[in-house]
């Protein structure tokens, strides 16, 4: 069973061989979902100064849980939208990226993996990532059809109960993580 | 020096009325199944640098209303503001302020 402990300034995150290696495959999963709309020359991202600089349209994405990553900056201006897409939307898609990046390297330290103040943030914003996109895949885009679906668990099937299941894994590991750095705000002192 | 037979190449400015530009923006907040009450408290304390109170109520807020203004002022701040809550995962939106808020 998986398990949180605060050491020092880090955070402990202990994981189970399978837990750990079903989280390497969904963040693996997720870290080329994150890479699908790269430029197609075959050049990194790095060298891609063009859309760097926002010099190229990025099309809205087809894919829901693409859409529910990088939102329109506003759902009731389309031409805005599309203009910030232009301006913004690569720097979001590099940020999500590292954030991914940073969760993998510390899936691979082991089954004992120590992350700085830095590091749980990155952890937690890759959670959530990750929790948007398993949601859209299952189709809880409400909070009714989240209860509908926790409602209906004994009649999923096979594959279904399983993604639920990593969800509420994450979720768990999310809340517990973020937990942790809301105790080190300067807010609750005095709690 | 300046020789004034030479054509000017005349900058590509974006000139709008003194009064669009002060026209205050928001960032708004949806609410979505998916975000956690603890994380969004946090990203609204970690971020904006909101007491804890503020952040607890602006997130019930969302949480209960569907959406909350968290932010308002410049379209570029309010434009930043909406990034980086993209980037934390939260569904937000930069709107300019119809009074209906």
């Amino acid at each position: 069973m998986a398990a949180i402990d605060a050491r020092g300034d880090d955070v402990v995150l202990k994981l189970e061989d399978n837990e750990r290696s079903l989280m390497l495959t969904v963040f693996t999963d997720l870290a080329a979902l994150l890479a699908e709309d790269d430029n197609e020359d075959g050049r990194p991202d790095s060298e891609n100064w063009e859309a760097r600089l926002g010099l190229v349209d990025r099309p809205r994405p087809q894919d829901p849980a693409l859409l529910r990553l990088f939102p329109d900056v506003d759902p009731l201006d389309e031409e805005r939208s599309k203009e910030f897409r232009r301006l913004t939307e690569f720097d979001l898609q590099q940020a999500k990226a590292h954030n991914v990046r940073i969760v993998l390297n510390g899936l691979a330290k082991g089954p004992s993996i120590a992350l700085s103040h830095d590091e749980v943030l990155a952890w937690m914003k890759g959670l959530n990532d990750l929790r948007l996109v398993l949601a859209v895949r299952m189709g809880i885009d409400t909070e009714e059809a989240q209860e509908e679906k926790y409602a209906q668990r004994d009649d999923l099937d096979e594959s279904e109960d399983l993604t639920l299941t990593l969800y509420d894994f994450v979720t768990w590991i999310q809340d517990r993580l973020t937990t942790t750095l809301l105790s080190d705000l300067p807010g609750d002192d005095d709690e | 020096m300046s020789n004034p037979t030479t054509p000017v190449l005349e900058p590509d400015v974006d000139i709008r009325p003194a009064t669009e530009q002060a026209k205050p923006w928001k960032t708004v907040v949806f609410n979505d199944p998916v975000n956690l009450m603890s994380y969004v408290s946090y990203v609204f304390q970690a971020y904006f640098g909101y007491s804890t109170e503020k952040a607890h109520s602006l997130m019930l807020e969302v949480h209960e209303n569907g959406r909350s203004v968290v932010a308002t002022g410049g379209r570029e701040a309010m434009e930043r503001d909406t990034q980086a809550m993209h980037e934390y995962g939260l569904w937000a939106a930069c709107q300019p302020e119809t009074g209906s808020d």
